[in-house]
């Protein structure tokens, strides 16, 4: 537990120190949520590169020991070391403006999504106790592939090549979470069944809090209360953070890499194109998912440089080479060398591609499949979606132009990911059915929170709805055809 | 109104607590069951490698079949075949979810469902199956640890 906690600060701090040198001068009152955001998204980068440099140590030694972590924590610290003599010279700053808003109102409705805001979290850390003292050791997927490849690093720290054997289900996935469990059970130099459950809760948890803090960043604390709030009351978000599998951490890396984005183009000449990279990376090497997620970034990083500069400045560049550079090599190392072939891939032939692609009822009933799980919304008894789209009609959108290139990038990210997950489905080799079946509300999960945060910096914050007379129009308007609205909802 | 529907989805969520809860406390205790149970194997299988996994319906279906090796191979499924984990997670009976357990509990051993290796894991239901199957003459029990678990050897 120690051990755990001290691997966890040291990620944060080498983290934030790679966050840093991405300096801030605020014209506003956010601060510190600015100083939080960067240590919750540095938690996150510093836990994944810790993951990245444990990987190429045990591949250079051939042995997945605990020697093997403490040289990857020390070339972590050296990597953090140059990034703070080399960073701040070469990085611009960043620079959010953030409109403050009258203090008595924000204080009177801060206090009520306050309110609820805890209790959400309360409801939610307890459910996330109860799942996890329910199954110890994860769900099925966990304990088939996640935990089962920790315990082979873990167990076998000379042949740990064995447990990405094809005899296996799933070799082919990458080892982000594997080998930071593996890495803390090296630390404490046994097989700790807490190690993880605790890295579900802190992914869980900077899940949360970097939507929170986000949100809270572009739109005021009380729109990045109300992002938690929704976010909590999201059943699958606890049930898949509890259950150990890597869903939760993807839909980490995707959040921080499109909030990263969205500060990268709203910032005034700042950029911070290499973290944007590293998360991206980052969310390659945690799920294969995580892969078309990398190379959509990887094709907007470079469409957005295009755009803003004309020509892309060879120091921008080679920033956003750096930033995959560390993950990306991981990958490239693990693919090429040491995994099995994937499932989807190995088995198709451009023969059978054609078929499948031209193959219509397929389309059909992807979109379908998607509609009902959007429809459904799994787990939720009433589906968030159109409350979400009739708030954002009635509150509206004031949305300041600095944001709307990164909303415009970043829901283009969205757009390309899920049309990769989409083709994903038309060539599978498995059951159509049970593919999606099986996967889909994973898909969302990893999703909706950068969703969420879209949704919420796109749309006024609920202080600003006092002082405009024809939103309170709307309003009174819409509150007016609500029954009606909702009965034809449903 | 969106406070009063997230509240409204907040306090639901404690529905879907009770229900999955309780479906995945039957899950967990068997896989909590599973270490316990393959925990003293341990001990007497080799530190790594392939071994073989064997339960109640690879039973049947070798004496239902012929007993030579051959026959054995071609009824027993091959360790490779991306079907089997089609039906993953298996309806509860059959022997998808057991198979996971097992190899979760025997890290960094790899069970396969084949014929291939010297040495089996039975994870048996049925208190039968281990006399069935030494009764054929295919296996020979090595140690057989009290609660379905055995471990087995082929023959010759």
């Amino acid at each position: 537990m120690t051990a755990l906690f001290l691997l966890l600060v040291y990620s944060a701090f080498v983290g934030y120190e790679l966050v840093r040198p991405v300096k801030r001068s605020l014209r506003c009152n956010s601060q510190f949520v600015y100083t939080l955001l960067q240590i919750c998204i540095g938690t996150g980068i510093g836990l994944g590169v810790t993951s990245c440099l444990f990987f190429y140590c045990m591949s250079a030694f051939g042995s997945s020991s605990s020697k093997s972590f403490w040289i990857a924590v020390g070339a972590l610290g050296l990597i953090v070391v140059t990034a703070k003599h080399c960073g701040r010279r070469v990085l611009p700053e960043i620079e959010i403006i953030h409109k403050a808003v009258n203090g008595q109102v924000s204080m009177h409705i801060s206090g009520i999504l306050l309110l609820i805001f805890s209790f959400s979290l309360c409801n939610s850390t307890i459910w996330f106790i109860t799942q996890s003292m329910a199954q110890p050791y994860g769900c099925l997927d966990s304990c088939a592939i996640w935990n089962l490849r920790a315990r082979f690093l873990f167990r076998s720290p000379d042949t740990w090549q064995v447990g990405l054997s094809d005899l296996l289900v799933h070799s082919d996935y990458p080892l982000l979470l594997p080998s930071l469990i593996s890495a803390c059970w090296a630390l404490v130099q046994k097989e700790d069944i807490l190690v993880p459950i605790l890295m579900g809760f802190i992914y869980t948890a900077l899940t949360l809090v970097l939507l929170v803090l986000s949100v809270g960043l572009f739109r005021g604390i009380n729109q990045g209360l109300l992002a938690g709030i929704t976010l909590l009351s999201y059943p699958n978000l606890i049930i898949f953070g509890a259950s150990q599998c890597a869903d939760v951490p993807l839909g980490f890396y995707y959040l921080s890499a499109i909030v990263l984005l969205v500060l990268a183009l709203s910032s005034k000449g700042g950029h911070c194109w290499f973290l944007v990279a590293l998360s991206s990376g980052l969310a390659a090497w945690t799920k294969n998912e995580g892969i078309v997620f990398a190379l959509s970034m990887f094709l907007l990083l470079l469409l957005c440089n295009l755009r803003i500069d004309r020509k892309p400045t060879l120091i921008t560049l080679a920033w956003i080479a750096a930033g995959f550079l560390i993950p990306g090599g991981a990958l490239l190392l693990f693919k090429v060398r040491l995994s099995a072939e994937n499932d989807v891939l190995s088995t198709l032939s451009m023969s059978l591609l054609q078929q499948k692609l031209f193959y219509w009822p397929r389309y059909q009933q992807i979109l379908c499949q998607f509609g009902q799980e959007l429809f459904k919304f799994p787990y939720c008894r009433i589906n968030p979606i159109p409350f979400l789209f009739l708030y954002g009609f009635i509150v509206g959108s004031s949305l300041n132009r600095r944001y709307l290139r990164g909303i415009v990038a970043s829901g283009l990210a969205i757009a390309l990911v899920s049309l990769g997950y989409f083709f994903v489905y038309v060539v599978t080799p498995h059951d159509l059915h049970w593919h999606l079946d099986w996967s889909l509300k994973r898909l969302i999960l990893q999703l909706w929170p950068s969703v969420l945060f879209l949704i919420f910096i796109a749309i006024a914050p609920p202080e600003q709805l006092r002082f405009r007379t024809r939103f309170r129009q709307e309003v009174c308007k819409s509150l007016r055809r609500l029954p009606h609205l909702v009965l034809s909802l449903f | 109104m969106l406070l009063a529907l997230l509240l409204v989805e907040t306090v639901d969520s404690v529905h879907p607590i009770s229900t999955i809860s309780s479906e995945n406390q039957r899950r967990t205790n068997k896989l909590c069951l599973a270490e316990e149970r393959f925990s003293p194997c341990r001990r007497f299988l080799p530190a790594g490698g392939l071994i073989g996994y064997l339960t109640d319906c690879d039973v049947s279906l070798l004496l239902t079949s012929a007993r030579s090796e051959e026959i054995i191979s071609a009824v027993l499924e091959p360790p490779r075949v991306y079907s089997d984990h089609l039906n993953y997670p298996a309806p509860s009976g059959s022997w998808g979810l057991k198979y996971y357990y097992a190899q979760y509990a025997l890290c960094p051993l790899i069970l396969v469902r084949s014929v291939c290796p010297d040495i089996f894991v039975g994870d048996f239901v049925e208190a039968t199956s281990s006399a069935r199957l030494e009764k054929s003459g295919l296996f020979i029990v090595v140690k057989d640890f009290g609660n379905g678990t055995l471990i087995l050897r082929k023959r010759g």
